[in-house]
């Protein structure tokens, strides 16, 4: 079969529309953020603009308009964070969603990885074993192949040397060709000192999101368990 | 519907339905409308030659049950009911819909599945697509005949929903093959043994067994099995599943008879399935996981159907069985990734986004499907091993605390069954042709009725039997097949409780001790390797297992035969 062929018995399921329901919603909501936590900030922006050409202005506040927006949605839903950590775990039916966020993307990807980890054992209380510190090196054809591709090596490390990683540092993060390289420092899990969470069983694609601005970024990722 | 619908078990419907609905104080709207008169007509009409002595119960029935059903129908203008517990999400209510979506629930299981699709939409972020989205989204895959068809159980998974049936014609050309509806846990399934022991033999030994039973089956995170398979016995194993197992002595001859395509998947091909997939698998055959999975030991609690229970070994209550819930472990999970990451690259090269990656599917004639359906008939049959280990380690279990051989013990296999899957199966079209359909069950068991051909002789009398495990310390069920499920779902029928509340949920509103402790007032014993499983897997945290029976059996999908009650749970 060519590829052609391939692309066209597969382009069916590219019309899906998705969830109407669910789009409108979270519209809704965010319109109710902008409402609250936007508006006055950009009223202040519109006096200290003064002399901008129209257009210009017009663009810069629609633009600031969105950047604040989008930051107020990602501040409101980080209510949960597990500790000191920038994770948390979202509701889902039958799985479980790590929601993880940073400064930047490398952080969130980083934060990601330990949410997973915590989920089988608490990573606070781990200790960092020299023999038990892995480089791992991964790629993908665009950004959200990339986080599963990452996320599936970190849990590939547990599942065949049982290594649960208290400390994870992205050394590189190349958003054009998507690879990412990265440390990570725990100790090996063992019963018998360990505290026994859920085994993950798998990363998903579900409802995967990654979102990033200036000085923020958030993941949201579901794995099987 | 003669042939099914029992007005008992409606009685029994009825029954729950009230329950429930005075704890929950549902929102019924007393004002009624076309559509509950019309659902309501549509219900009676069904069972117009009702037993008169029924009636006041039945009227009961017809007026609570059929607000919930009012009220659910409202919420979502796209669904409608087409048959007494039967409902249908319309083609093009998500566009490129081939077929349309249809479930069984009963009203309750309707409001709950309804209430899901409500609570999905997560706000600024997050959120996960609802099961009811997720059939519609499934009934658009190339090749799909008939409907993407939910089961009682149905709740949200990814990709496909969990409790989803999707045939894909193999013959047209046109078919594909998703190895998100399979799902990662590939062959993940129940096997029943049943025993000579009696619930009197075991209460003295109880909590001795548990232990025994603990030590003996490798639970929770970390754990190891005791086999460690080289290249080459991984290699014998994936191909050739139960009968590697038994030239080695592990599993008795037997065992194979009485397990779905007798223990070993024809087309595996072990050199389809990634060295990484066989790296998590090598240390993990024979061990349990966490999770839902468990080995219950459990006796019969009420016999519905005395004939097929007595052809299973299980006519008789406070007969003592085993029951073990796992999958392919690791191995499983990683070919499914492979094959996932794999599909999503060819789709990606094509130029082609869907909405949902997860459903990301390979076409049957391509060499990805082809692959792909071999490396999956190579993990489920890790999974058929993985379970036969546990059953000798059960037996093993049983031998040192009774003092006697697991045969003299009668620890004989009932059946093993497995619930995500997709298998190659004639089917009879509605128009009456027969087609080769590659059937993907994800979360759904096989259900065929009695006479079918790929039934071991013993069960052709009665039907396949269909194991149902319940969630933690509440009731398993043993159904058997049917001809109706043949009609209706393409052979198939439900697989557990699903849950209903999500694990954050229940974390946030159930508190482990209190589960524990209330397990124990039940005279469970229970051996689990995490306390927080304790509350993430509590009865509250599931639909009531027996709506989910109740429904199955009054649309026909399959028949209600023996209920199980749990007296030892072990679990990661």
């Amino acid at each position: 079969m060519t590829k052609a062929q391939w692309a066209r018995s597969c382009m069916i399921v590219l019309c899906f529309v998705g969830q109407p329901g669910q789009q409108q919603q979270q519209q809704q909501q965010q319109q109710e953020v902008v409402d609250t936590a936007v508006k006055p900030s950009t009223e202040q922006q519109i006096e200290q603009q003064g002399v901008h050409c129209p257009q210009q202005n017009r663009q810069q506040q629609q633009q600031q308009q969105q950047q604040q927006q989008q930051t107020a949605i990602m501040q409101a839903h980080r209510s949960k964070a597990v500790g000191k950590h920038k994770f948390e775990y979202l509701d889902h039916t039958a799985d479980v969603q790590l929601h993880a966020w940073g400064s930047s993307l490398a952080e969130a990807f980083e934060q990601a990885g330990l949410a997973m980890f915590n989920y089988m054992t608490p990573i606070d209380d781990l200790q960092v074993h020299q023999a038990c510190s892995r480089d791992v090196s991964v790629s993908g054809h665009d950004l959200q192949s990339l986080l599963f591709a990452f996320l599936d090596e970190l849990l590939f490390i547990y599942s065949t040397e049982y290594i649960m990683m208290k400390f994870i540092a992205v050394t590189s993060l190349d958003t054009e060709n998507f690879t990412v390289t990265a440390t990570g420092r725990g100790e090996k899990f063992d019963q018998s000192c360990h505290e026994c969470g859920t085994e993950v069983k798998a990363v998903t694609y579900s409802a995967m999101l990654i979102r990033q601005q200036p000085g923020d970024a958030e993941v949201f990722v579901i794995v099987d368990i | 519907m003669d042939d099914h619908g029992e007005i008992a078990e409606l009685m029994q419907l009825a029954k729950l339905g009230r329950g429930r609905q005075q704890q929950q104080q549902q929102h019924a709207d007393p004002d009624s409308d076309d559509g509950a008169a019309a659902a309501a007509a549509a219900s009676q009409d069904a069972h117009s030659d009702d037993n008169d002595s029924y009636d006041d119960a039945y009227d009961d029935f017809v007026v609570e049950e059929q607000q919930l059903l009012k009220h659910a129908l409202t919420q979502i203008s796209e669904l409608k009911q087409i048959a007494p517990f039967t409902f249908e999400i319309k083609q093009g209510s998500t566009r490129g819909m081939a077929v349309p979506a249809r479930f069984f629930a009963s009203p309750l299981l309707l409001d709950m599945v309804v209430r899901e699709a409500q609570a999905s939409g997560g706000g600024g972020g997050g959120g996960f697509t609802a099961s009811l989205q997720q059939l519609a989204n499934v009934a658009t895959l190339p090749g799909i005949v008939g409907a993407s068809i939910g089961m009682p159980d149905l709740h949200s998974g990814y990709g496909f929903a969990i409790g989803n049936v999707c045939a894909v014609d193999m013959e047209g050309g046109s078919g594909v093959v998703s190895p998100g509806g399979v799902g990662f846990d590939i062959n993940c399934g129940v096997r029943l043994l049943r025993s000579s022991l009696s619930i009197e033999d075991l209460f003295p030994v109880r909590d001795k067994l548990a232990d025994a039973l603990f030590k003996a089956v490798p639970v929770g995170v970390g754990s190891e099995g005791s086999l460690r398979l080289g290249a080459a016995d991984m290699d014998k194993l994936l191909t050739g599943g139960m009968a590697w197992l038994e030239e080695k002595g592990m599993c008795w001859p037997e065992d194979r008879e009485v397990t779905e395509e007798h223990g070993c998947f024809p087309g595996a091909d072990a050199s389809k399935v990634s060295p990484r997939a066989k790296a998590r698998g090598a240390a993990q055959c024979g061990t349990l996981g966490s999770g839902n999975h468990y080995v219950e030991v459990q006796v019969v609690d009420e016999v519905f159907d005395a004939e097929a229970a007595s052809v299973m070994g299980l006519g008789k209550k406070g007969t003592v069985c085993i029951m073990i819930h796992s999958g392919s472990r690791g191995l499983g999970h990683q070919v499914c990734t492979d094959y996932l990451s794999a599909a999503d690259r060819a789709m990606a090269k094509a130029g082609l986004r869907l909405v949902d990656r997860q459903l990301a599917a390979a076409p049957l004639s391509s060499s990805e499907g082809r692959d792909y359906l071999a490396a999956m008939a190579a993990a489920a049959n890790f999974a058929f091993a993985n379970r036969s280990l546990m059953a000798a380690q059960v037996r093993g279990a049983f031998q040192e605390v009774f003092k006697s051989s697991p045969a003299k013990l009668g620890l004989h296999q009932v059946y093993d069954v497995s619930h995500n899957i997709a298998k190659k199966e004639l089917h009879t079209l509605p128009d009456g042709s027969q087609r080769q359909l590659l059937v993907h069950r994800k979360g759904a068991t096989r259900a065929f009725p009695p006479g079918h051909a790929e039934l071991p002789a013993a069960y052709r009398g009665i039907g396949q039997p269909v194991l149902i495990g319940g969630s933690m310390g509440t009731a398993s069920y043993v159904m058997t097949g049917t001809q109706g499920a043949m009609q209706r779902s393409f052979g198939s029928t439900c697989h557990g409780a699903g849950r209903a509340l999500s694990r954050s949920a229940a974390m946030r509103g159930l508190d482990s001790k209190q589960v524990l402790s209330q397990l124990s007032q039940q005279g469970i014993a229970l051996r689990i390797a995490t306390k927080k499983l304790a509350a993430e897997e509590a009865p509250a945290s599931y639909k009531d297992v027996s709506q989910v029976i109740d429904t199955c059996h009054a649309v026909g999908i399959s028949k209600k035969c023996v209920r199980l009650r749990p007296v030892i749970v072990v679990k990661g």
